[in-house]
């Protein structure tokens, strides 16, 4: 949650279309990409990387690429209508699809993967693992011998 | 020296959301190709043909030939990757820029830093590696064009760090970054403690207090 706010209070927004923004791997080597819109509160990123660090068994590097910037009132229960907005009750981070939750490096596929697994059951989203390269990406001298192979197809007729 | 990746494309004559759409159906990227003081064209490319030559590339700032087949006719120019637009969600190529060159001309592109070999500091010491810099701005003619920056990493200790001007270049390429960048360092092991439940932030009592605004202040502590 933020340390300070300008205003305490925000309006819903709108969480409408796919993210445009943080939508590629940018630091790390994997990582967790939402496949829906939520709210996510700054809870469920807590619990989220406290999942992660505990089965990288605090080994690696950890990105977390969202914030909850925005607060959500609430009104107590039992309460009539009227007099006002509630207070402040949670703080969220507004995910759009596509956005990067979490970004790992300097750990095996097979951890990343089971952690950023095990991350994604703490939160209320779909998710997807990505990785910056595919599991059968060739190496420069593969790729070489790939390439001269390479023959274009012929193009159907528009 | 990279190697020449073939591709086939055609005209495109229409442009616009519903043409584009339609050509998109259709299993077709649309593109379009500049540079090398020719006039630009608008393209389109098999999508299957796209996603396979991508797939294969080390990076998706590669050197392409393009085969335009207009009609009876077919034109061959070469072109650099400039952009490839991707679905967010899906990862589908939407859109593709084509930069063409001449041969005889430097141009700038963006290569990707490859890693070889497994660090010292990392398989003794239990290090991280990291890879700062993903990608070098490299000059060069369009036949230097490298598919990779190649480091090698095996000699890397808990500590140590290559910069860019460390780096041992294939011959007439030049790099653009500044010199004293780092590229890969290797940090040592982080020892993170155990967060225990009474440090985790709770929702329902944030701490975060607001001073910027005369109506704003400490959240949760004013009734309305």
């Amino acid at each position: 949650m933020p340390k300070r706010v300008k205003h305490r209070k925000t309006q819903r927004g709108s969480r409408a279309g796919t993210a445009t923004r943080n939508v590629r791997i940018a630091f790390g080597e994997f990582a967790l990409q939402t496949l829906e819109r939520a709210w996510i509160t700054n809870t469920q990123i807590e619990a989220a990387r406290v999942a992660l660090t505990r089965n990288m068994k605090r080994k690696g590097k950890l990105w977390i690429k969202i914030f909850p910037d925005k607060s959500v009132t609430a009104r107590p229960p039992e309460t009539r209508m009227g007099k006002g907005k509630g207070q402040p009750e949670k703080w969220v981070a507004v995910v759009r699809p596509g956005n990067i939750l979490f970004e790992l490096d300097g750990i095996p596929e097979s951890v990343a993967r089971e952690s950023l697994r095990l991350a994604a059951t703490k939160l209320p989203v779909r998710t997807k693992f990505l990785s910056r390269h595919h599991a059968s990406a060739p190496t420069t001298a593969e790729k070489e011998a790939q390439a001269a192979d390479h023959q274009p197809q012929t193009a159907p007729a528009a | 020296m990279a190697i020449q990746l073939k591709i086939n494309a055609q005209p495109r004559t229409e442009a616009g959301r519903n043409a584009v759409k339609k050509i998109k159906q259709a299993g077709f990227v649309p593109a379009v190709i500049y540079g090398a003081k020719d006039p630009a064209r608008n393209l389109q490319i098999v999508e299957r043909e796209l996603s396979r030559l991508l797939d294969h590339a080390t990076s998706e700032s590669v050197l392409v030939e393009v085969n335009i087949q207009d009609g009876g006719t077919a034109t061959t120019r070469t072109a650099l990757i400039q952009e490839v637009q991707h679905h967010p969600v899906s990862g589908k190529v939407l859109h593709l820029d084509l930069h063409a060159v001449a041969m005889d001309e430097l141009l700038t592109a963006e290569v990707a830093v490859e890693t070889t070999g497994e660090a010292e500091g990392v398989k003794t010491g239990g290090g991280v590696l990291e890879v700062i810099l993903r990608n070098l701005e490299i000059e060069c003619l369009p036949g230097d064009l490298p598919e990779a920056i190649t480091v090698d990493v095996s000699k890397l200790n808990i500590g140590d760090s290559i910069h860019v001007k460390d780096l041992s270049l294939p011959k007439g390429v030049t790099v653009l970054n500044d010199a004293d960048l780092t590229v890969v360092s290797v940090a040592a092991p982080t020892v993170e403690e155990e967060t225990s439940p009474s440090n985790l932030p709770e929702g329902s009592q944030p701490e975060a207090t607001a001073e910027a605004s005369p109506i704003a202040g400490t959240i949760g502590g004013e009734a309305s």
